[in-house]
């Protein structure tokens, strides 16, 4: 039988797909040398370094009609580990954000709201105290690791960033920005009491003349070390706003969104563009605009329109007058995900190709878990969460 | 130095089993390590290229005859009036006829690919070795990776529970 020296199979075992992870799982349980190459910090870094952004492994969603326990579906033969959702106030999860493999869940009791960040691929979560919240607000979770090239920090300290508005008797708005501390990474012990840890770091943004803002229920995404969030308006629905938090600069800023006379901003969505630059993408019955802010030399900027995309042609629906909404991208992938009466949709920006996630209506939010697979976690045995494959393979 | 036509810089190759290759610079080139050595100037008559046998470099340079990008007369007819995509999917197809080698020669171009450093015929060949492991039983990596179980029977039998949805 013909062989190949070690150092070549590691060269074909890199180019395993990282959206695949059951090969490169039964090619490490082939005896203990092999485990150890495989999962060692030597060929883990390759393997990433080969591969560049880390891949779908799955999406968490959130549907007009209520959620139970919040489910990972897997888009690959990869099973997340869910720990006890118990307690009742764990039955109202609803996913909030995901990113740098961890995931952000929130239950939306008004009494007692309690964040949870979960680790999908080790089972591990710490819960967070959500009293205190504004009045208004959207959150965000992201790994607190400076310099961090973010491919396989799930198991690093962490931290929450809350964005949200408060609203005064005297009909004022006010924007708050806060951070929890640096997580320490020890996932097994509790956080600290949230909001009092909370550093509000920089100074409220008074959005004048805007009382009736609201942070529109959407994962905000991060574009150069800041995170954008979409305001709307309750008294126009074709207003649309965006609240920037620097990270670096610890300030707040509103942008304007692109100026579209004549074109009601039906289900905008933020996007994070493969290009680095922030994305706003909006519906006009079946035509998806792309528009992309641009920096020039001086520092000014300005919104370019960019894909046009016709969804007619792209995507299956039961009743031709029917509405597709946008409920979704995959941060720095020009990657949506469109919900039509017949199911969810993932559209590739650049090639056009589409696949579909799921059947069903009703959604308003996708948000893709996106990992490389690390299998010491999960290759060696032994830890107490319990592990839970999602039924639906899509 | 050897010269074909005008303008087209030739290189010898040689295997070690004693036979000699003339090939195009530009095709040589394709060779990262071939490559380096003409740049750094150790290439002045004939290159030996060791431990690749005459079969084997010989359907190498086949792969780079065919992959390297036809800016020139030879070769280039079709460059103009071809879209990209058309040609790339011709050599797609090229490449799918070329792999289909037995195992040996697969190993042994994969080795070449390497020590040659080709980018494209080692993802190729790597490409294909994946395809063809990817839903063989763990006794059949192990054959591939001529290593043996030495995992006591309770431990496999808990990792392979723990890790149940990986061979499902």
């Amino acid at each position: 039988m013909p062989q190949l020296p070690d150092e070549l199979v590691e060269e074909v075992f890199l180019r395993l797909p990282p959206d695949e992870p059951a090969a490169l799982v039964r090619a490490s349980l082939a005896s203990k040398p092999w485990l150890a190459l495989l999962t060692g910090p030597a060929f883990r870094g390759r393997y990433r370094e080969f591969h560049g952004a880390p891949p779908m492994l799955g999406f968490l969603y959130s549907r007009l009609d209520g959620s139970g326990a919040p489910r990972l579906v897997s888009t690959s033969k990869f099973c997340a580990r869910i720990p006890d959702f118990t307690e009742p106030t764990h039955q109202r999860f609803d996913a909030r954000d995901c990113r740098h493999g961890r995931v952000l869940l929130g239950n939306n009791d008004y009494c007692t709201p309690v964040l949870l960040v979960w680790d999908p691929m080790t089972g591990c979560t710490r819960e967070l105290d959500g009293s205190c919240l504004p009045d208004s607000f959207e959150l965000a979770v992201l790994c607190a690791v400076s310099g961090c090239d973010h491919r396989a920090c799930h198991a690093a300290p962490f931290r929450v960033v809350c964005v949200g508005l408060n609203y005064s008797e005297e009909g004022e708005c006010v924007a708050v920005a806060c951070v929890s501390s640096p997580d320490t990474g020890d996932w097994s012990k509790p956080c600290p009491d949230f909001w009092s840890e909370w550093d509000e770091r920089c100074p409220g943004l008074d959005l004048v003349a805007a009382a009736d803002a609201f942070m529109r229920p959407m994962p905000s995404v991060l574009v150069n070390g800041a995170l954008h969030f979409l305001l709307g308006y309750e008294n126009d629905n074709a207003r649309v706003g965006i609240l920037k938090y620097s990270l670096s600069s610890d300030s707040l800023s509103l942008i304007d969104a692109p100026l579209v006379e004549s074109v009601v901003f039906h289900d905008p969505m933020l996007m994070a563009m493969k290009d680095g630059t922030l994305g706003f993408a909006h519906l006009d019955r079946l035509i998806l605009y792309v528009w992309s802010r641009k920096i020039d030399s001086d520092g000014g900027a300005s919104w370019a329109r960019g894909t046009v995309v016709h969804l007619k042609c792209l995507l299956p629906m039961e009743d031709p007058k029917s509405e597709p909404i946008l409920i979704g991208s995959v941060e720095g992938g020009d990657i949506i995900f469109v919900n039509t009466d017949l199911g969810v949709y993932q559209i590739d920006l650049k090639t056009l190709e589409c696949k579909e996630l799921m059947k069903g209506r009703n959604f308003y939010s996708l948000i893709p878990y996106m990992s490389f697979y690390n299998p010491p976690e999960r290759v060696i045995p032994g830890d107490a969460a319990r592990r839970e494959c999602t039924v639906e393979y899509a | 130095m050897a010269t074909r036509e005008a303008g087209k810089k030739m290189i010898m190759l040689k295997s070690p089993d004693g036979m000699e290759f003339e090939v195009e610079e530009a095709v040589a080139m394709e060779s990262q390590t071939i490559r380096k050595m003409i740049e750094d100037d150790c290439a002045d008559t004939a290159i030996l290229i060791p431990n690749i046998n005459s079969k084997i470099l010989s359907r190498v340079i086949e792969y780079c005859n065919k992959h390297v990008p036809t800016t020139g007369a030879t070769g280039a007819a079709a460059s103009d009036t071809v879209a990209p995509a058309a040609l790339a999917e011709d050599l797609k197809i090229w490449d799918a006829e070329f792999i289909k080698v037995n195992r040996a020669t697969r190993f042994d171009l994969i080795q070449a690919a390497s020590y040659l450093n080709i980018k494209g015929l080692l993802d190729l060949t790597s490409q294909t070795t994946i395809d063809t492991i990817s839903d063989n039983s763990l006794e059949e990596i192990r054959s591939f990776l001529s290593t043996k179980n030495d995992y006591l029977p309770e431990e496999e039998q808990t990792i392979r529970r723990e890790n149940q949805w990986a061979f499902q």
